[in-house]
């Protein structure tokens, strides 16, 4: 089968295509160049160093290997996506926009062009027939993020780490004799290397950089920040607030507001969803007790799902054990036992559960 | 060149070995020259077209068309546009102010387009600017007469089949030498260094096997954009005066890049846009300021290329494009 394994440069990706390839599928490396690199001076190549690296692997692996220009279309749907959920008091999780747009959407279609008949990634997940499971390996299980990938892409989708631990991983590399084998682990957002995001959205959208008030939920001003865009609900540090202990309870965009209040307030019972990914009809889970988690190898807590008829896209989630800072905009992800269920990104969550 | 891979003789040396390499690096001086019909003195050896392109525009305030070469359009201080068919206007060049000279691409390597070079040289040579013509693509293919009166030509050998990494800028009336690589006094003080005698010698053969030959025909060029064209593709510069062996075709809705993926997994070697060095294609300035819309990919015939491989790539990309329209 010919199949596109998108080819990162990291030693995750460059197993998942030499493992297909040494399954005898016709294999064809895709380096995917989304963002100049911040390392580099303007006009130069973007990750040339992984490019490199990915490139390697595949003169290794005696595979094709192209490098794809997709920075237009990551700028639109995750650098600017990012920036307007900041601005919108929010807390993106800018990988997950970039699975469900660029990695298993636009990639997807350009390996399709090509006459391939699905893609690969090097994310621990396992997937059969359209459905989405959580990896063997729990500690490095990615199918958190995956959740807005459609039953239709999933089905062209080879996830070949699936049933692996990183340790199988690396020895897998270096039995392939891959230089990408003792490569260190990437945690931070790839287009945000220092990790400061604050710096990022405000080179990015100056305007948003200015003081704003805190307050308790009364209204009272406790004190003053110096751009929203910097607190992420939860926090606790940095407030700067006597009295307390304080944290972070709701973002106010419109009116540039943190408010604060106590670690009580950020027990969420009931969480709106955007943005919904159904696995599964939502008449076929309806009332079934299912498994939430709101953040990436997070609890997971008991929960019954509801489709929210007015408002395609949207769902609530009831948690029948409350969780602690469902953030707006991070993911909320729905398991039935292993398998993702359903998907979504928080709208809010409040603490006290609406009648039924 | 098949000795010279097996000796590490400096051509400045004063001993046996290095006479040996410093008269095989005249030799080709001779033959490199003898291209244009210009002296071998004229020739200064480079390590390709880029590096002939900086060393004389680095230097002064040049006009260049917008189709230039990324090393050349990069020294404008004033950029003359182009037609739809990629052609410079003159009258853009009659009115460039507050330049010394001006920079033309003979034969665009993208799209092949041939401009009106002589009568450049005369209308610049007439307000007293200075010219220079990136010449790459042309020998074999144009006829070089046309550069007479030219300041500076550049020349590049894996163009006209030599090796990669080595080219020429030609001077043919000297001029102060003003070198990117200063140091000891090597090609004239035009550029200090230990010559690449490999790669020269390699150049000079393959400028002595071109001069020799007849001039490429756009015959199998006119058959392989018969058959594109077919199949539903757009030729840039169409009606343009081109190089007999380039050729840039689009077609509606299929990015140039994944054609020629597809082109490369089928055995096929096209190119889109320039290449950066990660790999990845970047979109065409040249085709953009002629103002065409379409994604190119380039097409480059060799001359050993034969009508059947014509016919086999116009076949490949008919496999190809069906796949990459419903995707695109």
């Amino acid at each position: 089968m010919r199949i596109v394994c998108a080819m990162s440069g990291g030693v995750d990706s460059s197993v998942a295509a030499a493992l297909l390839h040494e399954a005898g599928h016709e294999v064809i490396g895709v380096h995917m160049k989304l963002h100049e690199s911040s390392g580099s001076e303007a006009g130069h190549c973007c990750g040339l160093d992984d490019a490199l690296d990915a490139r390697r692997v595949a003169d290794r692996l005696k595979i094709p290997f192209y490098v794809m220009d997709l920075q237009t279309a990551f700028r639109e749907a995750v650098m600017n996506d990012l920036v307007s959920q900041y601005a919108a008091g929010m807390t993106p999780n800018p990988c997950v926009q970039c699975n469900g747009v660029l990695k298993f959407h636009v990639l997807l279609r350009r390996a399709m062009s090509l006459g391939a008949e699905a893609i690969a990634t090097g994310h621990y997940a396992r997937t059969e027939d359209g459905r989405l499971f959580a990896a063997a390996d729990k500690d490095k299980d990615q199918s958190y993020f995956l959740h807005p990938v459609s039953a239709e892409a999933l089905r062209k989708s080879r996830f070949p780490l699936g049933g692996m631990t990183k340790p199988e991983v690396r020895e897998h590399a270096r039995r392939f004799g891959l230089v990408t084998a003792e490569k260190p682990e990437s945690m931070e957002v790839c287009f945000i290397p220092d990790d400061d995001h604050a710096r990022f959205v405000r080179e990015a959208l100056p305007e948003l950089d200015g003081a704003g008030e805190i307050v308790d939920e009364a209204g009272k001003v406790l004190g003053r920040h110096d751009g929203y865009f910097r607190y992420t609900l939860g926090q606790r540090r940095g407030l700067g607030l006597g009295g307390g202990p304080w944290f972070v309870v709701a973002i106010d965009a419109a009116t540039r507001r943190v408010v604060v209040g106590g670690e009580d307030r950020l027990l969420a019972h009931e969480v709106e969803v955007r943005g919904a990914n159904w696995f599964q009809p939502a008449a076929a889970l309806r009332g079934r007790e299912l498994l939430a988690r709101v953040r990436h190898r997070g609890a997971l807590a008991p929960c019954t799902l509801t489709a929210d008829d007015t408002h395609p896209g949207h769902a609530r989630v009831r948690l029948s054990a409350p969780l602690r800072a469902v953030t707006p905009g991070q993911s909320l992800v729905v398991y039935d036992g292993d398998e993702v269920v359903f998907g979504g990104l928080v709208r809010r969550a409040s603490s006290a559960a609406a009648p039924a | 060149m098949m000795p010279w891979f097996a000796i590490p003789a400096n051509p400045s040396a004063a001993h046996g070995l290095g006479r040996e390499a410093a008269m095989a690096v005249d030799r080709a001086r001779a033959q490199v020259g003898g291209l244009l019909g210009w002296p071998a003195a004229g020739v200064v050896f480079t390590s390709g077209a880029s590096e002939s392109n900086a060393t004389v525009m680095s230097r002064g305030r040049w006009a260049v068309t917008a189709v230039e070469h990324p090393s050349v359009r990069l020294w404008g201080a004033v950029t003359l546009p182009v037609d739809a068919q990629g052609v410079l206007s003159f009258d853009a060049l009659d009115a460039a102010e507050g330049v010394d000279g001006v920079s033309v691409m003979y034969g665009n390597n993208e799209t092949g387009v041939v401009q009106p070079v002589q009568e450049v040289i005369q209308r610049a040579r007439s307000r007293g600017l200075r010219v220079h013509v990136d010449a790459a693509q042309c020998p074999g293919r144009l006829d070089l007469a046309e550069l007479a009166g030219a300041d500076f030509v550049t020349l590049s050998s894996h163009k006209i089949g030599g090796p990669a990494g080595v080219g020429a800028l030609c001077v043919p009336r000297g001029g102060d030498a003003a070198p990117l690589i200063r140091g000891a006094s090597q090609e004239r003080g035009w550029r200090a260094g230990t010559h690449n005698v490999l790669g020269i010698v390699g150049f000079g053969a393959a400028a002595e096997v071109v001069a020799g030959e007849p001039r490429v025909s756009p015959a199998l060029r006119d058959a392989l954009e018969a058959g594109l064209v077919a199949l539903g593709g757009e030729v840039a510069s169409e009606g343009a005066p081109r190089l007999p062996q380039t050729s840039c075709v689009a077609f509606a809705g299929v990015l140039a890049p994944d054609l020629v993926a597809a082109l490369d997994l089928a055995g096929i070697a096209a190119s889109a846009g320039s290449a950066c060095a990660s790999g990845a294609a970047r979109p065409s300035a040249v085709l953009a300021a002629m103002g065409f819309a379409g994604s190119g990919v380039r097409f480059s015939l060799g001359c050993g290329t034969t009508e059947a491989e014509v016919l086999a790539v116009v076949r490949a990309v008919e496999r190809c494009l069906p796949a990459l329209r419903e995707n695109g």
